[in-house]
């Protein structure tokens, strides 16, 4: 087995260098417009690559067969949009910023990464415009004010819909000490429900057509078929997922392993409770444990406490990673922190009113909690056209490359890093 | 070929799966509380019967359920504003619910409330020292009541 640097540098030779047409070359339309988009969202730089080849040979993830970035910093410069949008590569890269680091250039393939990605995400959006607004500063408010509208209107039609449907509480208001006198369970789980079915909706969509590109792509380059089934390399995937493998394997911002932990799986905590908060009720095995506003010692609340507090800590981590003042730093574009500040004011939101709530202030608590769900609800709305969309094209892209078999051959790279060295050694012997 | 992808060292194995152990955790707990709940017959009572000589309560029980504070609230502001002092008084409520632990407590904790009144003023069972003993083993219990049951009062 030949795992040198030299050997994946090269291209494989299963790659067309030269597209054709019945045995043709076909000229290469360079998209401009494309070229300008991926400069403008943070890879401004990758038109410095002298295809060098030292990105592709430092990555720890890259496979050894079509290893990346080097060639999609090609495929960059030469605006070879169709290419990059179906390469699932883009969303194998972590953007550990090994290979910016060493970049003899300077040209910073881990941005150009980031920026194609940001591209892949609007362009297999449902509808399209939606995705480029979510990626632009100028549409924030009206972004904002979408939600915040049908939130509104959904408050407004409470009363009404209440009356035709004689779901009036004969008792007047409040229930205890709860937020259903302002927003009751069911307006809330079926507003919320809605606004899922249909980001759900749109994510199938976006994914089927990443998928299709994939397979298209991949056809067209006469990059040969499955070798392991659906299922394993699903199996495989949410396992690398889970244990945050990939992260590991940075050597540059280690740190980014923990933080992004922390945010994982404090969403994933605040996710479980908050399915069980609108599932308890109807749950067969458990139905009648169910008190609610639970109790401050409540395990669920204890959970949902411990998940806001990591996400708190995690984001504010990776804030801190990110402003620091670094020179091999990834560029962050409004993309990145759009997510980061999203999910940070809706657990911020969140724990102020659970604080107004104990200390009852009551027009108060009302307003946070309306501002939580606005961010909540933005949060979930624009999942598909925002940065919050990795988690379902990176899951998809590496499912895809396990499900090719992409990933059967990661090289141990000797000599490298400096850390893995010895470790890598007895891994070839 | 080798693959060494999809097997990570046991220390990147350990952490995740001990966090996902501890999001399980309440579900678990829930679990169990319910199994017991199931086996024991739900014999430990969430709140007490009324006394025995109660025939009707100022309010329906529904109402009182929920909004029993709304009623004691506005008897304070009558009594201590307006000098209107009716029949309705905290301790006219300890004839038939004379158990404060058993009867008010238990709802509060369970949803992480306490009264404000009683950092100033006295409970009422300070000067009505009454056989709570003696009642209390007459008394039935009212088993936890069922969410389907407040749901329904949720939405209805």
């Amino acid at each position: 087995m030949q795992d040198t640097a030299e050997v994946k540098a090269q291209e494989s030779p299963q790659i067309n260098p030269v597209p054709s047409k019945n045995g043709k070359p076909v000229l290469i339309e360079p998209d401009l417009d494309f070229i300008q988009l991926l400069s403008k969202s943070g890879g401004d730089l990758f038109k410095k690559c002298m295809q060098c080849g030292t990105c592709s040979a430092t990555c720890a993830i890259s496979p050894d067969s079509n290893p990346f970035p080097r060639k999609e910093m090609a495929w960059a410069a030469w605006g070879m949009k169709d290419r990059l949008l179906s390469d699932p590569d883009v969303w194998l890269c972590y953007q550990c910023n090994d290979c910016s680091t060493r970049c003899p250039r300077g040209a910073k393939p881990g941005d150009l990464l980031a920026a194609v990605r940001q591209e892949s995400v609007i362009h297999y959006a449902f509808p399209r415009f939606l995705g480029r607004w979510v990626s632009q500063p100028q549409s924030l408010l009206l972004l904002l004010g979408i939600p915040m509208a049908l939130l509104a209107l959904a408050l407004y039609l409470k009363d009404p819909i209440e009356n035709a449907l004689g779901l009036s509480r004969p008792m007047g208001d409040g229930i205890i000490y709860s937020y259903t006198s302002m927003y009751p369970h069911w307006l809330l789980n079926s507003f919320f429900m809605i606004i899922c079915f249909l980001a759900l909706i749109i994510v199938i969509v976006g994914v089927g057509r990443f998928w299709q590109g994939l397979k298209k792509a991949d056809i067209q380059n006469g990059i040969g078929s499955p070798s392991n089934g659906l299922f394993s390399s699903i199996w495989v995937t949410l396992k690398d997922v889970i244990t945050h493998k990939n992260f590991t394997e940075c050597t540059k911002t280690r740190s980014r392993y923990l933080t992004h932990m922390c945010v994982f799986f404090g969403f994933i905590a605040l996710a479980v409770v908050s399915f069980w908060t609108v599932t308890a009720r109807i749950t067969p095995i458990i139905q009648s444990d169910f008190i609610y506003p639970f109790s401050f010692w409540s395990p669920w609340k204890l959970l949902a406490n411990a998940g806001g507090l990591a996400l708190i800590v995690g984001l504010m981590w990776m804030i801190w990673e990110r402003v620091k003042e670094q020179d091999d730093a990834p560029v962050s574009s409004y993309f990145d922190w759009t997510l980061i500040g999203t999910l940070l004011l809706v657990t911020l939101t969140g724990f102020i009113t659970e604080l107004l709530h104990y200390i009852r202030l009551e027009p108060h608590r009302h307003l946070a909690y309306f501002a939580h769900l606005v961010f909540a609800c933005s949060l979930l709305m624009y999942l598909p056209y925002s940065k919050f969309a990795h988690l379902v094209y990176r899951t998809t892209a590496m499912v895809y490359s396990e499900y090719t078999g992409r990933n059967g051959n990661k090289p141990n790279k000797p000599g490298i890093t400096e850390d893995n060295h010895e470790e890598a050694k007895d891994n070839a012997e | 070929m080798p693959n060494n992808t999809s097997d990570p060292k046991s220390g990147q194995v350990i952490i995740p799966v001990i966090l996902i152990i501890l999001i399980l955790l309440p579900f678990g707990y829930s679990l169990v509380n319910r199994v017991i709940a199931q086996g024991s017959d739900r014999s430990e009572a969430f709140l007490e019967r009324p006394d025995a000589k109660y025939e009707n309560c100022i309010r329906d029980t529904e109402y009182m359920r929920y909004h029993h504070w709304e009623l004691l609230r506005t008897v304070r502001v009558e009594v201590v504003r307006y000098g209107k002092r009716g029949d309705i008084r905290l301790d006219s409520c300890m004839e038939c619910h004379p158990n404060r632990e058993r009867f008010c407590n238990r709802c509060h904790e369970a949803v992480s409330l306490t009264p404000d009144c009683f950092g100033c003023h006295y409970y009422p069972e300070i000067f009505q020292p009454s056989s709570i003993e003696s009642v209390t083993e007459k008394t039935e219990l009212i088993p936890v009541p069922d969410t389907t049951v407040v749901d329904s009062i949720l939405t209805k």
